[in-house]
């Protein structure tokens, strides 16, 4: 199944503290293919799983599921839909209930009505498919590593059957010598069972390597939508020059941080472009470029492959990473 | 569950307390009846002899016998208060916490006011309302006890409801009353059954209460409320007629008590017997023969030179854990020196040591000389001062590293004051130069800030001004930028870059980030479970030999890593340090492993390009240990 967001827009609050997390944000993620969503804390990625999932409710734009509206909250919150879409959250200690054992969990995520046997082989399956043994479903969360609980919260994921999983950092809270056995699995998982993943993650490299798509996000927004090998290769939005640039790398010497500051207050968004106070190329260093700070670059773009919301784009940008 | 239910002391005093009750109630009014129900006036009002244990009171009836008959019908009230307060209580408080947050407000509140009256005062409005008696007394105290439980379950359910695994519940499907029934309820179970404990002692004494003023049972029917009513008239004649009844009343309260908590243990699985990771069969932490690690040139003039660290926790009965496990390492002034690991590898309390911040009860032992300053040789008052002047630490969350409540200004002169014994001017005019040299804007202004002001990358600057305030030569920074953003980290690592290079401060950067470390620093320790299991310089990480660092620099993507290949999947874990393998600690999860790994640890040895390697392949002469074979050994989707 293929979903997209179109104009997806989010709101937390009221009032003076009303806070716009998600505005309209375009993404498609085609059947069978994996679309990164990248950028820093606060920029409203997370905020977009949860949408997307119905834990949150959205106050503008659609969601499509193989092209059908599924926006509503009742929809969302539809057997149906859930059958069809799933999220594995980035911390296993705290998305399994630490007072259930890993058998019913799984259990509990089969499809309801179904005999007791069928559940526990169904469950045995699961169990298998994600790379424990058979044991781990008399066990507890507490008994389990890191690496070994976030294979339960995607079994029991993959227990529902869905065609969409919205992976929300699943890496971020597990040893580094884990996360690769971790990415390997959904790797195959995606080839052997046709899942089509929405990859949401602060860190670079990880999107790089998993993605076909990235879609850098800031402040609420996507600034950039390209092809990954692409978006490495020539990236044109100077965000996401920065953020490129400032990952460190192995034998790479070290540049100097490239954007300046820190993110705004997201209740109180820069005018123009959102980038403006920090962007390397706009009017802090070239004051010349007065439209950043009065025209909204987002307005100019449009829905096309390579989308990139700044009015300076380099067009012509060097290739910074080896692909 | 159930075993575990018996296997704790609680539990065990817990049921043998309730069985009694339980035998006493069924069987004390057929048995004893008669004679708690003999009334003998010319007896009346005796203290305790050989006939009646605990006396008599006015009509002559015996007490002791009138306890144990009248158990039955106190716990009768008192179950069936508590049965009520539980029924109605635990609905109500859960559903509201459950309720959409403006709704939720409204419910608490109310909740609250209710909690403010007496279960007292609702007791004697429904015995008003309906005829006083046993009915009116179970019913009136049963409501009046289900707010506090409303309240109790509230707050339990709004602590828990935000938690990750309810949302993850939600999205697998499932519905309304499962997720009360299977996730809120089995979380909160453990507070609830000390609540339901403690309620139903407080159900006995609001009953006597009720009998005090006449409202509750009604005579000739007597509960130990009742008694104890009876007795306090008459206290200074027959004492025992008060006290046996509230001696009762509280070893019942204690009962409870402890049943409660043993179904509390029983309820939680991370508290079973033997579940945890506390098992110590495979455990053992010896090294196998003992070897000899290649010797360290001495550095000249070197700012720190650390010798066979170790830092041990204690572990049970008279058993101690090392988690450092003889660290040795040495900085030259201005060289910046990496220590790259995974959490468990003892790399940050390698760096507590030096900084003599490992609390108690770890022990700290080997040779730390900073600045040619021998720490375990010289007075406390001379470590203080040494490491106050010319040692500063970092840490990864700046937030709990500093004084939320002291404005940044005091934070930052505390320290020189002590140690210059600078006037207060003089310290506020070096703490603003020293926040405008971390390029912190408008630096007057942040000083009169507190820290929750500040965003987490301007945090982390005001804790390095902190450290640069008494101009160190040394700066260990633990995972200074783990909590921050790359952009922000990027930013950091500047300033990190600037000071060592203005002011030749050395700097030790702990992290589990190989790509951060390799661009910041000169010289690498790779470290496992408490040991240094490799030494190399920063630019040739990617030739580094240990398999470890190998399978560490493969299994994380970096923006060089082919797409198509996959990563490398490391088995297992690393050891938690009571359960250490012997020989090799990364044995059991190396596949290039030889039978002599899992028996004698291997040395860390100088090889001919000058890193330091502790591994039996890397360093025999005919090691097939390059790189491609490590890597390709390893692929592959192991659990
Ligand atoms: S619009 Fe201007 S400020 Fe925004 S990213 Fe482009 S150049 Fe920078
Ligand atoms: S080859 Fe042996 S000594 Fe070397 S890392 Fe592997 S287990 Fe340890």
């Amino acid at each position: 199944m293929s979903l997209q967001l179109r104009q997806l827009s989010v709101r937390y609050g009221r009032g003076r503290n009303a806070i716009t997390a998600v505005d309209h944000v375009d993404i498609d993620v085609p059947k069978g293919t994996t679309v990164g969503l990248v950028g820093e804390s606060g920029c409203g990625k997370s905020t977009v799983a949860r949408a997307v999932i119905g834990l949150v409710p959205v106050a503008g734009g659609q969601i499509l599921l193989d092209g059908k509206d599924v926006t509503s909250d009742r929809a969302r919150n539809s057997n149906v839909f859930r059958r069809s879409v799933q999220m594995v959250f980035q911390d296993p200690y705290s998305s399994l209930n630490p007072r259930m054992s890993i058998g019913s969990a799984l259990k509990e995520a089969l499809a309801h009505g179904r005999a007791a046997e069928e559940s526990r082989r169904t469950a045995a399956e699961m169990i298998e498919l994600v790379g424990l043994p058979q044991s781990a479903l008399k066990r507890y969360p507490h008994q389990l590593s890191g690496g070994q609980r976030q294979r339960v919260a995607i079994a029991r994921a993959l227990a529902v059957g869905p065609d969409v999983i919205v992976l929300d950092e699943v890496t971020s809270a597990l040893d580094v010598s884990v996360q690769g056995s971790v990415l390997n699995l959904l790797r195959t998982l995606q080839r052997d069972l046709g899942l089509t993943y929405l990859f949401i993650s602060h860190d670079l490299s990880t999107v790089r390597y998993m993605s076909d798509v990235v879609a850098v996000m800031y402040l609420g927004r996507i600034v950039e939508t390209t092809p990954t090998l692409e978006l490495f290769a020539a990236p044109q939005h100077p965000y996401t020059v920065g953020l490129i640039e400032s990952v460190p790398r192995l034998n790479h010497p070290r540049v100097r941080a490239p954007l300046v500051g820190d993110l705004p207050d997201p209740r109180n968004p820069p005018p123009g472009c959102r980038l403006s106070p920090r962007c390397p190329v706009g009017p802090i260093h070239r004051p010349d470029r007065k439209i950043c700070t009065t025209e909204d670059p987002q307005a100019i773009t449009e829905l096309t492959v390579h989308r990139t919301a700044c009015h300076f784009a380099a067009r012509t940008a060097q290739p910074s990473v080896p692909v | 569950m159930i075993k575990s239910f018996f296997r704790n002391a609680n539990g065990i005093a817990g049921s043998i307390g309730v069985l009694l009750i339980a035998a006493v109630s069924i069987f004390a009014p057929s048995i004893w009846g008669k004679k708690a129900h003999t009334i003998n006036v010319v007896n009346g009002d005796k203290g305790p002899s050989g006939a009646h244990w605990l006396g008599t009171d006015r009509l002559g009836h015996d007490i002791f016998y009138q306890l144990l008959v009248s158990t039955r019908l106190t716990m009768e009230m008192a179950l069936g208060a508590t049965g009520i307060a539980i029924l109605v209580g635990i609905p109500l408080g859960a559903g509201a916490a459950l309720l959409p947050e403006r709704v939720r407000m409204i419910a608490l509140r109310a909740l609250d006011t209710l909690i403010a009256f007496p279960g007292l005062l609702i007791a004697i409005v429904f015995a008003a309302v309906l005829d006083p008696g046993k009915f009116s007394a179970v019913l009136g105290v049963g409501i009046g006890l289900s707010f506090s439980f409303a309240r109790v379950a509230s707050s339990l359910t709004l602590a828990i409801r935000d938690r990750e695994f309810i949302s993850a519940a939600r999205v697998v499907g499932v519905g309304r009353t499962r997720l009360m029934v299977r996730h809120v309820l089995p979380n909160i179970a453990d507070s609830l059954a000390i609540a339901t404990t403690v309620s139903i002692a407080a159900a006995i004494v609001t009953m006597a209460g009720l009998s005090f003023l006449g409202l509750g049972v009604q005579l000739p029917s007597v509960d130990w409320g009742r008694m104890l009513t009876t007795g306090v008239q008459s206290f200074y004649l027959t004492p025992f007629a008060a006290l046996g009844p509230g001696i009762a009343i509280a070893l019942a309260a204690l009962v409870f008590g402890f049943f409660g908590e043993g179904l509390a243990r029983a309820a939680n699985p991370v508290l079973w017997p033997g579940s945890g990771g506390d098992d110590d069969s495979a455990t053992a932490t010896a090294d196998g023969p003992p070897t000899v690690d290649d010797p360290y040139e001495p550095v000249e003039d070197g700012v720190l030179d650390v010798r066979d660290l170790t830092v041990s926790f204690p572990s049970g009965r008279k058993r101690r854990q090392q988690v450092v496990r003889g660290v040795s390492l040495d900085l030259a002034p201005g060289e910046t020196l990496g220590i790259v690991g995974e959490s468990g590898s003892g790399k940050s309390l390698t760096a507590l040591a030096i900084a003599q911040l490992v609390a108690h009860p770890g022990v700290v032992e080997g040779r730390i000389t900073v600045n040619g300053t021998e720490l375990q040789r010289v007075p406390l008052k001379e470590v203080d001062r040494t490491l106050g002047t010319s040692l500063a630490v970092v840490f990864q969350d700046p937030m709990s590293s500093l004084n939320p409540a002291v404005k940044i200004r005091n934070q930052l002169i505390e320290g020189v004051r002590r140690h210059r014994g600078l006037s207060r001017a003089e310290a506020v005019l070096a703490a603003r130069r020293r926040l405008g040299e971390v390029n912190l804007p408008t630096p007057e202004r942040q000083l009169e800030r507190y820290p929750h002001e500040l965003s987490g990358g301007q945090r982390q600057r005001v804790l390095i001004a902190m450290g640069l305030m008494n101009e160190p030569n040394v700066l260990i920074a633990d995972e200074p930028t783990t909590a921050l953003d790359v952009t922000v980290q990027a930013q950091i690592m500047d300033l990190l870059a600037g000071i060592n290079a203005e002011h030749n401060t050395a700097v030790v950067l702990i992290s589990h980030n190989l790509g951060l470390i390799s661009q910041n620093c000169d010289r690498v320790l790779v470290m496992y479970a408490g040991r240094v299991v490799e030494e190399v310089a920063a630019d040739r990480l990617t030739e580094a030999e240990h398999p470890y660092t190998r399978a560490l620099l493969g299994a994380v993507p970096d923006m060089a890593h082919s797409r198509e290949q996959p990563l490398v999947s490391i088995p297992g874990q690393m050891p938690d340090a009571r359960s250490t393998p012997v020989g090799c600690a990364y044995h059991p999860r190396c596949p290039l492993a030889v039978p002599r790994c899992a028996e004698q640890r291997p040395p860390l040895q100088l090889n001919a390009v000058g890193h330091r390697v502790a591994c039996w392949v890397a360093n025999s002469d005919e090691a097939p240990a390059g790189a491609a074979t490590v890597g390709t050994a390893t692929s592959g989707d192991g659990a």
